[in-house]
């Protein structure tokens, strides 16, 4: 019993495979699960129960919704990938059991790699395959046939129902079981009218029960996006179901073959060997983005200044989110040059229609007190998401609403998010300031009203930044965070004369100023020959003059992997070495 | 021994699934009041209810009350005999089939609603409230489109069709079947829902005529004319559609007092002959010095109503456009309009769109706003009501709301209209009926019933451009569908 158990090949085969799953999301796609399970909102109420009740895989969505609320939390992506994962591997070694005799475990989780090549948004694909699968097994443990027919016929309305396109799969799997099985008699009847009833079910359902397309008749409403084509992946992956039963079949006399203690050791090392250099090689290509809007939405901005100090800006998605942070941190007047500028776009997106662009939009506007358009860009991330919701965005409606005073409306989102388990607590918290006298008791509002525009203007903070911020900075200078944004722009796009237009302002309000702002004074006075001066006219430190004269000495001497060591993190270097951003 | 055993097992657990299904229908039974404690006030419910005049034909009035409780219960007794109680948790539902026989029952007359709450200190009765059942019944369909209140993105955009009669809703035609294009501007030919048209933009973009079971698709923008054909409105003959054509713009305000603006660069205001595929250039206005819009004919047919503005330069003084409404006779035999233009409702110092003629030629109903013509997302919006022989105003006070009163329509037989109204939350736009007496003074509007009245907490979608209709839309999905994705598309001509 014991030899069995250790040399038995399928249970450290599919073993290896959970710990490769679990290392493969965790190290590679945490991120990307974290950012996606925004855009799925589990509700307790009634309405919403009919409401995925009445739809084609609204069963499915509803267990799918209801599973990805582990997605927030640090491993729980990869726990739940990784059951579902094993979920589906042992259910396809049971079904090729049955189908061949003998099953392989490596052909089983063969077809799950697919997932790692090509991560799905959701985990709906996943149940689908499941439901499938479970169907498959379940009709194929029946030993009397006509009732395993019956039984197979039967389940095609349910799974159908439950889990499009679950039945699709199920049916093609059912029938290969079949055929695979089949004696004498071949299971010519029960083919066509399985094959009949799988494919015309939809169009009957059509005529007489939904109006719906014709795609989602086919692949339910929550596989993948419906405004976006169907992605080859899906292909590869349901077909690979039965291809690779097939190729079981015709390799179950070379299997019987080997024995199992001495290939073994062989085969492990093949599968940790496929699954590592999968783990290193494929990894998401946005990571550093998603990272950063996890971070981002917990409210952890320090983290991402730490890690883009210490892993560097790997694309404008971050960027946005580190200037943010910059922001966020009140460092953006003296760190800002030690991170790649690229201008405009890496302080808020163009124009922004994608997910994480609306977001990201979204954020940067409330931060600079520009709530209308903080509130405009979540609405439009909320409703242009494949389900129309997405909590984090509605969290932030109700925060402009509470803030702008339409309490309403407030309510509105506060009672959907109370029938949510993961955003209760925050919806009933924020309840208690519906109302303009509650509201005042919360200094958050306050802070954010405090800056309220004041002069109407119609100018997009996405499309025209400088323009809205002059805006906002002229009815609130008190406003830090828009005048930074303000200044760290034009300095950005090197126009000295316009940030110095804004510090006659920026006296009157402080002592001291900010490194950056003090380097670009230097810098000023020095174009016009008066460098002296500017200590006279600012508070401008001993050592920032020191060290831009040293610079300024040393400039032409040194090499410039010296100069950038020693003087990258300054305005003057960046002013003098980077190139000015295209406008 | 044994088996006395058994059969003692068997009847024990025969009398536990009796005992079972007992508790099961006690608990399915009403729970009414015990040792109620009474209330000098009215209950708050949602919808609001209270004192609204419904017709009789009305699906049932599902509310709830709105305060933290157990469980409630209404009775309902009408003036003229009958009762109904209803009980619930979290809401209280009628039954139709005894709904419908109550309000038969109490046409003409006023039902009395006695509403009871269990709470912490037990059950409490709260002072009964009045819904009045109008004989009068209203037309049997509402038509809508169901749109995220959004900004500059749509997601999915459907026209509806629900039955008043029942909770019934069916779609006429949603935008995930046709590309996820926008779908807009449905109108019908004197809410006969046999003669209907509505937009699409974007793909399969067009102006599609349904007449019975015939689709036409037409591209409608001329050398001529500015833009596609855009705010309908049919002739009674069903011979000719007037329309306005606009260079639509929108931008978002900064403040926190305004949302975003619509507003027209430019527009006119063009009939389109149905029959002869073609723009009738005698019966357009267009002008370079004003702004013309929202155009509608009265119900005889022999007036274009229309909203006019002088032209104003764009955006910049966007708050400065205020629109009259005027009227041009129209003569439907030679396709031509009449002048002069008669002035009906000037605008000194607000601005008025949407002009809507009753059907029986009294009453002409707007939406007043402080300036432009797209009243949608400015909260000032009212709707008012001129009775046309002696152009004196009617009190619209109780249709109105301190919020958005924006799009009307009128029934069939001119005694009730459903307008869009964003009272609730200020955000999404539902619509209410109103029962406008024959002196043309509204009674208190009512919320479109639904079977959970809970729908409205959690419904992400206004309803926009309700228009009432004598019957069902029978065109399937499917053929509008099939005939946005094939066949010919006739290219309209402006002669």
């Amino acid at each position: 019993m014991k030899k069995q158990l250790v040399f038995n090949r399928p249970v450290w085969i599919f073993l290896l495979f959970l710990v490769g799953s679990f290392l493969f999301v965790d190290l590679n796609f945490r991120y990307w699960f974290h950012f996606m399970e925004q855009f799925m909102l589990f509700q307790t109420t009634s309405v919403y129960w009919k409401e995925l009740a009445a739809q084609l895989g609204g069963w499915n969505e509803y267990i799918a919704e209801y599973l990805t609320q582990a997605f927030p939390f640090a491993a729980g992506p990869a726990i739940l990938v990784t059951t579902l994962s094993g979920l589906i591997a042992l259910l396809f070694y049971k079904y090729q059991q049955a189908c061949c005799g003998k099953a392989s475990m490596g052909l089983s989780i063969l077809p799950l790699f697919l997932f790692w090549l090509f991560p799905s948004e959701t985990i709906v694909p996943m149940l689908v395959l499941v439901w499938a699968l479970v169907g498959t097994v379940v009709c194929q443990s029946i030993s009397n046939r006509n009732i395993r027919m019956l039984v197979g016929v039967l389940l095609v309305p349910l799974l159908y129902y439950v889990a499009v396109p679950a039945p699709f799969l199920y049916a093609v799997l059912l029938l290969l079981h079949e055929w695979m099985r089949a004696d004498q008699r071949k299971p010519y009847l029960y083919t066509g009218v399985l094959l009949a009833w799988t494919f015309l079910l939809p169009l009957l359902v059509m005529r007489l029960w939904l109006v719906v397309p014709m795609r989602e008749v086919w692949m339910g409403k929550y596989m993948y996006h419906p405004e976006y084509p169907v992605p080859q992946s899906f292909w590869l992956i349901f077909l690979s179901f039965p291809v690779l039963t097939l190729v079981g079949r015709l390799c179950a006399k070379w299997q019987e073959r080997l024995r199992p203690a001495k290939w073994l050791a062989a085969e492990c090392i093949f599968w940790a060997g496929l699954m590592a250099a999968l783990i290193a090689l494929r990894k998401d290509p946005m990571q550093q983005a998603y990272q950063y809007d996890y971070y981002a939405r917990n409210g952890a901005w320090d983290k991402i200044v730490a890690h883009a100090e210490k892993e560097g800006v790997h694309d404008f998605d971050a960027l946005v989110y580190v200037n943010l942070a910059l922001s966020y941190t009140g460092r953006q007047t003296t760190d800002l040059m030690k991170f790649p500028q690229v201008g405009e776009t890496g302080f808020i997106p163009y124009d922004p229609r994608t997910r994480l662009g609306l977001i990201q939009a979204s954020e940067v506007a409330w931060q600079v007190g520009q709530v209308n358009a903080a509130q405009r860009f979540a609405f439009v991330g909320v409703l242009s998401s494949q389900r129309c919701v997405q909590p984090r965005l509605m969290k932030r409606l109700v925060e402009t609403y509470l803030v702008n005073g339409e309490y309403r409306a407030a309510e509105k989102y506060i009672r959907i998010l109370e029938q949510t388990p993961r955003y209760k607590a925050w919806a009933a918290e924020q309840r208690q300031y519906l109302g303009e006298k509650e509201s005042q008791s919360a200094g958050w509002i306050q802070a954010k009203r405090a800056f309220l525009p004041v002069t109407d203007n119609p100018f997009d903070l996405t499309k025209t930044l400088p323009s809205a911020l002059a805006f906002l900075i002229d009815d609130h200078p008190d406003n830090q965070a828009a005048f930074d944004y303000g200044m760290c722009y034009l300095l950005v796009y090197k126009n000295l004369p316009a940030f110095m237009h804004y510090m006659p302002l920026y006296k009157e309000r402080h002592q001291s100023f900010p490194k950056l702002y003090q380097e670009a004074i230097c810098l000023y006075y020095a174009s016009k020959g008066k460098m002296a001066d500017a200590a006279n006219d600012y508070p401008i430190d001993s050592e920032v003059t020191n060290r831009m004269q040293q610079f300024l000495k040393t400039a032409r001497s040194l090499s410039a992997a010296n100069l950038k060591q020693l003087y990258g993190d300054t305005y003057y270097y960046y002013t003098e070495f980077m190139p000015t951003p295209k406008q | 021994m044994e088996t006395d055993y058994i059969n003692q097992h068997k009847r024990n657990l025969v009398y536990a699934l009796f005992c079972c299904l007992l508790l099961t229908a006690c608990s399915w039974g009403t729970q009414r009041p015990e040792k109620a404690s009474s209330q000098a006030e009215e209950p708050e419910i949602f919808p609001d209810y209270r004192d609204v005049t419904v017709p009789v034909n009305i699906s049932p009035l599902n509310f709830r009350l709105t305060r933290e409780a157990d469980h409630q219960y209404v009775l309902i007794t009408g003036e003229k005999g009958g009762r109904l109680e209803c009980d619930g948790q979290r809401s209280l539902r009628f039954d139709p089939d005894a709904w419908r026989k109550l309000l038969e029952e109490n046409a003409g007359s006023s039902l009395t609603l006695t509403c009871s709450s269990r709470e912490a200190g037990g059950w409490k009765t709260w002072k009964s409230f009045q819904i009045h059942v109008d004989e009068r019944p209203i037309d049997s369909h509402l038509v809508y489109r169901l749109i995220e209140p959004g900004y500059e993105k749509w997601h999915i955009v459907g026209i509806y069709q629900r039955d008043l009669e029942s909770f019934d809703e069916k779609t006429i035609i949603r935008n995930d079947m046709t590309g996820y294009n926008c779908i807009n501007c449905h109108s019908f030919c004197m809410n006969d829902p046999n003669r209907m048209m509505l937009h699409m933009r974007a793909v399969h973009d067009g102006t599609y005529i349904i007449r019975g079971k015939e689709i036409e698709r037409l591209k409608t923008k001329t050398k001529q004319t500015i833009s596609n054909l855009t705010y309908p409105y049919w002739h009674p003959s069903g011979k000719y559609i007037t329309t306005s054509v606009n260079d639509i713009k929108q931008f978002f305000h900064a403040v926190k007092e305004k949302k975003m603006e619509v507003f027209d660069l430019e527009s006119d205001v063009v009939v389109y002959d149905v029959e002869q595929h073609k723009i009738l250039s005698a019966a357009s206005l267009i002008t370079k010095d004003a702004f013309e819009t929202f155009p509608a004919f009265s119900l005889d047919g022999k007036w274009l109503y229309f909203c006019s503005a002088p032209a104003r330069e764009m955006p910049a003084d966007y708050d400065k456009v205020r629109y009259h409404i005027c009227r041009v006779a129209f003569d439907a035999g030679k396709g031509a309009l009449q002048l002069p233009v008669d002035t009906l409702v000037r605008a000194d110092s607000l601005s008025y769109t949407f002009p809507r003629i009753s059907p029986d030629g009294r009453f002409l109903m707007y939406t007043e706003t402080a300036y432009g013509q797209f009243p949608v997302w400015h909260k000032d919006a009212e709707i008012r009501m001129l009775e046309l022989e002696t152009r004196q105003p009617v009190d619209m006070t109780l249709l109105n709301s301190a919020d958005t009163e924006s799009y009307h329509s009128w029934s069939s037989q001119s005694d009730w209209v459903v307008f869009s109204s964003r009272r609730d939350n200020g955000l999404y736009t539902l619509p209410y009926i109103c029962r406008i007496q024959a002196d043309g003074r509204p009674a208190k509007p009512f919320l479109l019933p639904q079977e959970d009245s809970e729908k409205y907490d959690y419904q992400l979608y206004s309803y926009n451009l309700p228009e009432l209709v004598t019957g069902e839309v029978t065109i399937s999905p499917y053929a509008i569908q099939q005939r946005a994705h094939e066949g010919p598309t006739t290219q309209v001509a402006f002669e």
